[in-house]
């Protein structure tokens, strides 16, 4: 291939340059941190390094057999929509976000796992993409695909609709520097809790929006690694969150290998037959 | 904390109990759709009959089973989500007809709603507008196998859910529309929204709020080549409707033998 075509068009346009389709799997896990991606290929077979742009470290490798790429996106809406339209040029078409959370429940503890059912579209970036009052909702292959990874390797997780704020600081009404607050902080946590929102991250509601949009598959699983009440902070649930991640990607590549053999469209549980 | 003071739609006007209302509910627009239900139950009694409302219950395929008429609008149907809830119901699947809106739609095709377009105005009143609204996955795996079991076209996505007809016809009595009214269709479409209603989304923000489970399968009974709408599209939606909630009961009898929280699909 000449210079003249890989040179791209635009900075990021595949990753600086730096990829080719044939170096993107169709399954990709979308961490917000550059670390996470490094520990997501320490379990592959054959890891490689692809592309190293900005916040955008991309691997690809060998999942006990399924082809699968894992792209750090950074922090941010604005970060995660380049990574998935760049990924999705390349040709990935499942992404599953492997991130970290603060609870909004009483009932949710550190270390437990929160897999996304859809999203609250406040991170303001995908209403670049379309109007506000569009859904950003998980596809339900990955939801059902994380509940049986966090079922079979018995993690705690809790399954709703998590918040995507557009800024850690000021957006999840935590407090800025110098204890810096407006009157919407007061009360943007105990409106969400009301509303039974599970958890705040950053850049879910962007993810989904956009792949739905796109007719891509996503899904996520965050892990609580602190408590908004106590102050506590606790990775111990990282490590759990990247296993689930892994292995719903496993469980996903099983089912649309069935979906293959079997013609069908989605994958769904067996029905039990009429007046059995 | 009390649910609310008595109004004049608590407990359908005063005629609905508790012990009247079954965890599955059929939540169809129009009155003749829940008589359409009643015909295919082994037992089937009417419950109330107060403005929009048309409440009857009954048994099928051996398990409890309402439906509830919401009438149009989401005013109206968030009034019946509302008094069904606090009766104890736990599942509502919306059972409608619509006309296509992208043109991978066929005629006579199901659509099983993954969420629906917060166009509808009465879910503002309940939650700030970039809350989804999302069906619950466990009804739209249902609705797939159901559809499947029956050999029946449909296609999977999010809907759209308006205030009025507007958006969709474009022009109104005397080619009244407002000049913001005419770019919703095009925003839609290039959105990949599926088709119209206007219900849907005010009773999914509804379920996903109060935690319970919520879902939508509508019927494109508009035959846009031959110019005609087919009532027996009608038929079609009611069976795959009473389908879903058959296998959807029949998978939450397994997944609580197990002691499982969600059904999923199964690994090798």
């Amino acid at each position: 291939m000449s210079s003249d075509q890989t040179r791209p068009k635009y900075i990021h346009e595949r990753m600086g340059g730096q990829c080719e389709a044939s170096d993107i799997a169709r399954y990709v896990l979308v961490p917000g941190s550059e670390n996470r991606v490094e520990r997501f290929a320490s379990y592959w077979d054959q890891p490689r390094k692809v592309a190293h742009h900005y916040e955008f470290l991309v691997y690809s490798g060998q999942l006990n057999g399924v082809p699968i790429s894992a792209c750090s996106t950074g922090c941010g809406g604005r970060s995660v929509s380049i990574a998935v339209d760049e990924m999705a040029n390349l040709g990935a078409d499942t992404f599953i976000r492997v991130g970290v959370t603060g609870g909004i429940q009483p009932d949710i503890e550190i270390g437990d796992l929160i897999i996304a059912s859809a999203a609250v579209r406040m991170d303001k970036t995908s209403e670049h993409y379309v109007f506000v009052e569009y859904p950003a909702l998980a596809h339900f292959e990955a939801v059902s695909a994380l509940i049986a990874a966090a079922e079979e390797l018995g993690h705690p997780y809790h399954v709703g609709i998590g918040a995507t704020a557009s800024s850690f600081y000021a957006g999840e009404g935590i407090s800025g520097y110098g204890g810096y607050r407006h009157s919407g902080m007061d009360h943007i946590e105990s409106d969400l809790r009301a509303a039974g929102v599970l958890d705040w991250d950053t850049e879910t509601a962007t993810l989904f929006t956009i792949s739905s949009l796109y007719g891509l598959r996503s899904g996520r699983v965050n892990a609580v690694v602190d408590d908004p009440e106590t102050g506590a902070y606790n990775p111990v649930g990282e490590e759990r969150a990247i296993e689930v991640g892994l292995l719903a990607i496993e469980i996903m590549a099983e089912w649309d290998r069935d979906k293959v053999t079997t013609g069908a469209s989605y994958a769904v549980p067996p029905v039990v037959k009429e007046g059995s | 904390m009390t649910d609310a003071r008595e109004n004049v739609h608590s407990r359908f006007g005063g005629k609905a109990s508790k012990d009247d209302i079954a965890e599955y509910v059929l939540v169809p627009g129009s009155k003749a759709r829940v008589r359409a239900f009643m015909e295919h139950w082994e037992e089937a009694y009417e419950v109330a009959d107060h403005y929009e409302f048309l409440v009857c219950s009954g048994i099928y395929e051996g398990e409890r089973i309402t439906a509830c008429s919401t009438g149009i609008g989401g005013m109206s149907v968030s009034i019946a989500i509302e008094e069904l809830a606090r009766l104890g119901a736990k599942t509502f699947l919306r059972v409608g007809v619509t006309g296509p809106l992208v043109d991978e739609l066929d005629y006579g095709d199901l659509v099983i709603a993954t969420g629906a377009v917060r166009w509808d105005g009465t879910s503002h009143d309940y939650v700030r507008p970039e809350f989804p609204a999302p069906a619950h996955f466990e009804l739209v795996m249902a609705s797939i196998a159901a559809a499947e079991n029956m050999g029946l076209p449909y296609k999977i996505g999010v809907i759209g859910d308006m205030a009025s007809l507007g958006p969709m016809r474009e022009d109104g009595y005397r080619h009244f529309l407002t000049r913001r009214t005419k770019p919703m269709k095009e925003e839609m479409y290039r959105a990949g929204v599926l088709d119209g209603t206007g219900e849907g989304a005010t009773m999914l923000v509804q379920a996903a709020l109060f935690g319970l489970r919520g879902g939508i399968i509508n019927i494109n009974a508009v035959d846009v080549e031959n110019d005609r709408w087919d009532p027996a599209a009608d038929r079609k939606a009611v069976e795959a409707g009473l389908e879903t909630l058959r296998i959807l009961a029949a998978w939450d009898g397994q997944k609580e033998a197990a002691g499982r929280k969600y059904t999923v699909p199964l690994r090798k």
